[in-house]
């Protein structure tokens, strides 16, 4: 593909962009870091709750998405899912070796997903998929949405859901299968509908 | 073992835990128990998939942030770096594919030139590559190549792995049999290797690599 310029790089698929980067397309490198610098970033601080971890983790999930943009299967999952879930994976593995536990209960974004309102200046963004996710998320019960939100969001296991939560191991780890389970279902019939 | 013959009770088992494990939040010898039932049971497998189509969709939710100031310009030097530490790798692994191509040819013991051992022992001139990614947790850490002759040789390229150290590499024969066949270090998740094997390639189901406690960490399966 033709190289991506400065101009044109805002209005480029982020399938495309991928693809000019895997040709070494120095311009695609910085479109594509300037797209999604605040999704990694905003996850890996939301994972492991230390603004300098999770800029190293944001670092490093850019380097990994730069080696292997050429292999790339978008029957996976679209770009975005592809380059969150590296910075997830490496979210998770920091929190595995350094396990430090911020209690995310008066985090504004664990607020948000658990209460499901939205602060006024969050609502006007819009996003498909992410719209499709809290309608799901937003139909679980109180509980459930809790421990999915913490294991999802903040890389929680459940043994330290239970901790957290004050519950039985067995609790905490039916509330997120159940969690789990239900929003498979909600997610199918929201994207049928 | 077919997914039929596997107790219900294992499975049962196994699915308390499997959206933990959708979300790379079991490890260590829970985890390898885990990866050797969902090896061979293809119900948990696709439950599992699921788990981690529903993990990766909540994804959507992460909070737009702004890094620190002059993240792009940090990114853009550790860029700089990895690339050139990425080419001398490169030039490690075509010094390597060399080696080979250069045994294959003249019959010379490829061990010797690329690994340093001295197990050594002449490659086929026709030789035939089959090459499976490497996967460890669903993630692709890096290929195993096989070429068949006599004997045949089996190579490891690790370029992405989590861990350092001495790993173990074993192969699962079609028949199910499985042996150890070397060993070697992973230098900040990177390292290559390669060994003669006893048997004929096409005797080859898998190739894994496991730590020093028996844990399997990666695997590549060669044939179905």
């Amino acid at each position: 593909m033709g190289r991506i310029s400065t101009q044109s790089a805002g209005e480029v698929s982020d399938e495309a962009l991928l693809g000019a980067l895997a040709d070494g397309d120095q311009q695609a490198v910085v479109a594509f870091v300037r797209r999604f610098q605040r999704r990694l970033f905003g996850l890996a601080v939301t994972l492991v709750g230390d603004s300098g971890i999770a800029e190293d983790i944001a670092q490093e999930a850019f380097l990994r998405i730069f080696r292997h943009a050429s292999i790339y299967d978008e029957r996976r999952g679209s770009v975005a899912t592809w380059a969150l879930t590296i910075t997830r994976n490496l979210a998770i593995d920091s929190l595995r070796v350094r396990r430090a536990i911020p209690i995310p209960s008066e985090d504004r974004v664990f607020f948000e997903l658990v209460s499901g309102y939205r602060l006024p200046e969050e609502a006007a963004l819009v996003d498909e998929d992410a719209r499709r996710a809290r309608a799901a998320l937003a139909t679980l019960p109180l509980e459930q949405r809790r421990s999915v939100v913490l294991a999802t969001m903040y890389g929680r296991t459940a043994a330290e859901i239970a901790e957290l939560e004050s519950i039985p191991l067995g609790t905490a780890k039916s509330r997120l299968r159940l969690g789990m389970a239900r929003l498979r279902t909600n997610m199918t019939r929201l994207e049928v509908q | 073992m077919s997914t039929d013959q596997i107790d219900p009770k294992a499975c049962a088992a196994i699915r308390e835990d499997l959206s933990e494990f959708a979300l790379r939040l079991v490890s260590g010898r829970r985890r390898a128990e885990m990866l050797e039932h969902l090896q061979t049971c293809s119900k948990c497998s696709a439950q599992l998939e699921e788990d981690v189509l529903v993990a990766d969709a909540l994804l959507a939710l992460a909070p737009e942030i702004d890094p620190p100031l002059g993240f792009e310009s940090r990114l853009a030097k550790r860029l700089g770096e990895r690339s050139v530490s990425l080419r001398r790798r490169r030039i490690r692994l075509a010094a390597m594919a060399a080696a080979a191509a250069v045994a294959v040819l003249f019959g010379f013991g490829i061990g010797v030139i690329a690994t340093g051992h001295t197990s050594g022992g002449p490659a086929s001139q026709s030789a035939n590559l089959t090459e499976a990614r490497l996967v460890s947790g669903g993630r692709a850490i890096g290929y195993v190549y096989l070429a068949s002759g006599s004997p045949a040789w089996m190579f490891m390229s690790v370029g992405d792995a989590n861990w350092s150290g001495t790993v173990w590499c074993e192969v699962t024969s079609t028949s199910g049999n499985v042996a150890t066949v070397g060993r070697f270090d992973l230098i900040q998740g990177h390292g290559a290797w390669g060994v003669p094997l006893k048997d004929s390639s096409s005797h080859v189901r898998s190739a894994s690599l496991v730590d020093a406690a028996g844990v399997t960490l990666a695997t590549a399966r060669l044939t179905s």
